[in-house]
């Protein structure tokens, strides 16, 4: 049993909960609950239900009660369009998972056409990162290397115009902001917002009393520019 | 033992379903759900173990693939609920770092009583071991601030909301009112600027 790429990944689960397409080889006794259609209690042989994953998972390949069938999106027809124009596939629309679902059925499918088409699309998903591309053509995976390109573009970008060492307000307080005001919105508009004190402030601060005499140098000079202040610090800390 | 089409495990998925859907905030802690789940996996394990005892005494292979079934959606279900706990204590960890040592009023509401008291003691221990690693210094590092390299001393900020009297290191008091725009040093007023109160310009 492993789990990929580790127990607690929530993405994981995701792609787990997908439902397969299998058929019944034995008669499952007290199993009927699993098919929807059915009015016995038993599962009779020959029917086809829809299990997830994280059961077929737990089976082994070759088990006597199920066969897994290999979802359409990974069938022939599919692999052919790839391969004649890889960028040219809706993967996001055919599944929100592809790779990774490919990746658990693997072992189901007896060409091994899958296999091919996972390493095949990995490059192609690579030497677009960049581009901006509607939503729905990218899979999972790929949104999150086409994230990843674009944020570090932009890192790129402000470290040459050396706009990068400003303090931002962190994400997860500018998200908390946002829902507040839109609270206090739907409430009374009168209302006044209380506002929060940012209590216990002083321990972090205690720390530098000791660079504060150097700091009152350099208040003097607040007009200048960053590279005096910092050269005459550089002087006074001698 | 007819149950409807609703599969073993769905509550469980709609657990982190419903946390995945907000991915930056915390929601409230689904009491209701993960009781529910918790009694799935207790009904569950019940009738497995009902019927484990009528196989080894009547070595009745035929529920095999039933019993089977029910330990992979109990295992399934653990993973789940196992998860979500995961998954929020990360994101709580993450407050400690983007809020400070003290949790906005409506975030404390949607997290349940041990996760409040683990935010309490993670805070302690950062706070423990900031004290340890500056112990050489004989101050206390705070390792909160800086997230950034600091490229100049002194920052130029916007205040954001009235805030009140702000007293710095030197001694000076500065009533930060909003709209006001003031020259401060960096370091003791980047916690400020991270939770909002003030905008760093230029």
């Amino acid at each position: 049993m492993n789990y990929f790429p580790n127990y607690y990944s929530i993405e994981d689960i995701f792609v787990t909960q997908e439902k397969v397409e299998c058929r019944v080889n034995t008669k499952l006794q007290r199993m009927g609950f699993l098919d929807s259609g059915a009015d016995t209690d038993d599962l009779e042989p020959g029917r086809t239900v829809n299990l997830p994953l994280w059961y077929i998972k737990e089976l082994k390949v070759n088990n006597a009660y199920f066969t897994v069938s290999v979802p359409e999106i990974y069938r022939n027809v599919h692999k052919a369009v790839c391969e004649a124009e890889t960028t040219h596939i809706e993967l996001g629309r055919l599944h929100p998972y592809f790779y990774e679902f490919g990746r658990y059925l693997t072992p189901y499918d007896r060409n091994h056409t899958l296999r091919q088409r996972v390493r095949h699309l990995l490059d192609i998903s690579k030497s677009d990162g960049q581009a901006a591309k509607a939503e729905h053509r990218l899979d999972n995976i790929e949104a999150k290397l086409h994230e990843a390109g674009v944020r570090t573009n932009s890192q790129y970008i402000e470290w040459l115009q050396m706009t990068g060492n400003k303090i931002r307000t962190s994400v997860l307080v500018e998200e908390h902001q946002k829902k507040r005001r839109r609270a206090d919105r739907s409430d009374d508009e009168g209302e006044t917002r209380h506002t929060k004190k940012v209590a216990s402030m002083s321990s972090p601060l205690a720390m530098y009393t000791r660079e504060s005499f150097s700091r009152m140098v350099l208040r003097m000079l607040r007009s200048e520019t960053n590279g005096v202040e910092n050269s005459i610090m550089n002087i006074s800390r001698k | 033992m007819s149950r409807s089409n609703k599969l073993f495990g769905d509550k469980a998925f709609d657990l982190l379903k419903e946390l995945e859907r907000s991915s930056q905030t915390i929601p409230a802690f689904d009491d209701d759900g993960v009781r529910q789940v918790l009694e799935e996996i207790k009904a569950i394990f019940e009738e497995n173990v009902a019927q484990a005892s009528t196989y080894n005494a009547s070595g009745d292979r035929s529920l095999w693939p039933l019993l089977n079934f029910r330990h992979a959606a109990l295992q399934r279900n653990k993973r789940c609920l196992l998860a979500y706990l995961y998954e929020r204590c990360k994101r709580i960890k993450a407050l400690r770092w983007e809020f400070g040592p003290i949790i906005p009023g409506d975030i404390k509401q949607s997290l349940c009583e041990p996760e409040v008291h683990f935010f309490n003691n993670y805070s302690k221990s950062l706070a423990a071991y900031m004290c340890s690693a500056g112990y050489n210094q004989g101050l206390p590092i705070d390792l909160t601030n800086n997230l950034r390299p600091p490229k100049s001393l002194y920052i130029e900020v916007r205040c954001m909301e009235d805030y009140g009297k702000f007293e710095l290191d030197d001694g000076e008091v500065i009533h930060l009112k909003k709209n006001s725009q003031h020259y401060l040093p960096r370091a003791q007023v980047e916690s400020l600027v991270r939770q909002g109160i003030l905008h760093h310009i230029a």
